[in-house]
């Protein structure tokens, strides 16, 4: 009796490839089990892990999947800009009432909704580093005596310094273009959300009205010229 | 003894082979590795020129992101070309070069410029983090794994000289192995994302209560149409999408395991289906358009043909029916 050769499978895999291949999955193991560890939801076991993992998968491989399952926000946030400016030609120093500039930036995308705008992308981070912010602050205040607090609070301004860096700079560009012909003097960011209407009162008449409520306002911020030129 | 040593080594090493030849043998999913290859650079393409006449504003220079505050934000042995200098010159040159080399990526593929693309696309997305739109997180990682695919085996100058070459060497080869595991870590990546999601989503109340796409859609920068919002209103509508979500997104790393084509073709059209939805009506098109190019090689091979004989024989039948519906009655013909 012959046996019949199985044709899928070659005679003889070269020594080569079969070092190869028991080789390469060593690295395609530990990174399906790493990866795997990474996503899990926190455990105790998970946790333990944690460290080991990290060092697998930072920086190239990070990732973060709860973006993409968020717990959808239930307020709306808006962006007031004030500007202390002086008019062409005038001496006296202005200051302009806030403006809410967020609605407006969310509406950019569209005028052109084949490939839309990215910049409700950069207000977006703004109001989570501004929301975190005040969180953090918050708890400050909360857990420590009150002659911590100041030094607390100047280490978590150290920390946030870039993010108010950019944020001076992107309301000096926006105040640029809304005062075009003033010399803009300093700005300030007023950040604030407003609920949006619950699924159990959409249809609510008169439609209810949600109260506008403060998150963070900044303090005034030199203008900075030539941003984006 | 020494027969039935020799006995068990030979059957080790039969197995041994067995298993490598599987891996060795033949490229798998050259056709969603391809198509994975055009989304990539699409979408790269697409995120340049959809803020090209705001490029200072968002990556140049003098941008709000100032070079020197971006740089501080990018995690250890991250990099970004575009902060090796502060020049314009140096801006505007790597700006266009990421254009250039991503239109070039989506014509050739191959594994020389995947690197290239790679390197420009990373730079691209550590410049500025504040614009990201979270599809960026997974093509970071799947494009690493691309650079060792043959992505250029269709839709590619040459692609058919290419597959003849590959399917005429039927011996094992390193080449071939490596492929296949980057293939292998495409798809696994890709399950991971859509269980974990899945998961959160799950586990979150309003998406349990039917109410998330209510407030997705009332979510005032991600509103591109207001009859979306309108159609969240109505109660059916909005719970059936979010378990729909809820229940494609866990059923996908299962269903592409299945031996049954069917539940393979029909959950990953379902997922693309939703990304589709996401472009048009909360206007991430970049996102949708990343996540669309991964579920795209997750399908194999031979499902793709299926779909393309299915395609052409639902447009012949098409062709058809309207050259019947066109053709004039007997009676005019009479007269």
């Amino acid at each position: 009796m012959t046996e019949i050769p199985d044709k899928r499978i070659p005679a003889a895999v070269p020594w080569r490839v079969r070092a190869f291949v028991v080789a390469a999955i060593l690295p395609v193991a530990l990174f399906t089990a790493a990866c795997l560890v990474y996503n899990a939801p926190a455990s105790p076991a998970q946790i333990r892990l944690a460290g080991s993992v990290s060092d697998v998968m930072d920086p190239y491989f990070s990732q973060d999947w709860q973006l993409f399952a968020p717990t959808p926000g239930t307020s709306n946030d808006l962006l007031y800009l004030e500007v202390t400016l002086r008019q062409a030609g005038a001496t006296k120093v202005l200051q302009t009432e806030p403006l809410e500039i967020e609605g407006a930036i969310d509406r950019t995308p569209r005028s052109m909704r084949l490939n839309p705008t990215k910049l409700p992308g950069v207000i977006l981070a703004f109001q989570e580093n501004a929301a975190n912010y005040t969180q953090l602050a918050g708890q400050i205040q909360a857990n420590y005596p009150p002659s911590q607090r100041a030094a607390q609070m100047k280490a978590l301004l150290k920390n946030f310094d870039p993010t108010f860096r950019e944020l001076q700079r992107f309301l000096s560009v926006r105040a640029a273009s809304l005062y075009p012909d003033a010399r803009i003097i300093a700005v300030r960011g007023t950040f604030k959300e407003q609920a949006i209407v619950p699924f159990s009162e959409r249809y609510a008449d008169p439609a209810p009205k949600e109260p506008i409520t403060g998150v963070l306002q900044t303090a005034w911020m030199a203008y900075v010229p030539g941003v984006a030129d | 003894m020494r027969t039935l040593t020799h006995t068990l080594r030979g059957a080790v090493l039969n197995r041994l082979d067995r298993a490598v030849s599987r891996v060795a043998v033949r490229e798998h999913r050259l056709i969603g590795t391809a198509m994975l290859r055009i989304v990539i650079g699409v979408g790269t393409v697409m995120y340049c020129l959809a803020d090209y006449g705001s490029r200072q504003f968002f990556w140049g220079p003098n941008s709000y992101n100032a070079p020197a505050e971006a740089a501080k934000s990018i995690p250890h042995l991250g990099f970004s070309l575009f902060l090796w200098s502060n020049s314009q010159l140096w801006f505007e040159l790597v700006f266009h070069a990421t254009i250039l080399v991503a239109v070039a990526f989506t014509i050739f593929g191959g594994r020389a410029l995947t690197l290239v693309m790679a390197v420009f696309m990373w730079s691209l997305y550590y410049r500025n983090q504040d614009i990201l739109e979270g599809g960026n997180n997974l093509v970071e990682i799947l494009v690493i794994f691309l650079v060792f695919t043959v992505s250029n085996a269709y839709f590619a100058p040459g692609a058919k000289r290419r597959r003849e070459r590959l399917r005429t060497d039927e011996r094992p080869t390193i080449s071939t192995a490596t492929h296949n595991l980057a293939a292998y870590l495409i798809v696994f990546q890709t399950a991971v994302l859509y269980l974990t999601s899945g998961y959160w989503k799950i586990a979150g109340k309003v998406w349990q209560d039917g109410v998330a796409m209510y407030y997705i859609s009332r979510a005032s920068g991600f509103q591109m149409f207001s009859a979306y919002a309108h159609w969240m209103n109505n109660a059916y509508l909005g719970t059936a999408i979010c378990y729909f979500t809820i229940f494609i997104e866990l059923a996908f790393p299962f269903a592409i395991l299945s031996s049954r084509a069917w539940v393979r073709k029909s959950v990953t059209v379902s997922v693309e289906l939703l990304h589709l939805g996401i472009m048009v009506f909360m206007g991430l098109v970049c996102f949708g358009l990343l996540m669309i190019g991964a579920d795209c090689a997750c399908l194999r091979d031979e499902d793709y043909r299926s779909l393309w004989a299915r395609a052409r024989r639902l447009s012949t039948a098409t062709a058809g029916r309207l050259q019947w519906s066109v053709r004039p009655a007997p009676e005019e013909q009479h007269a």
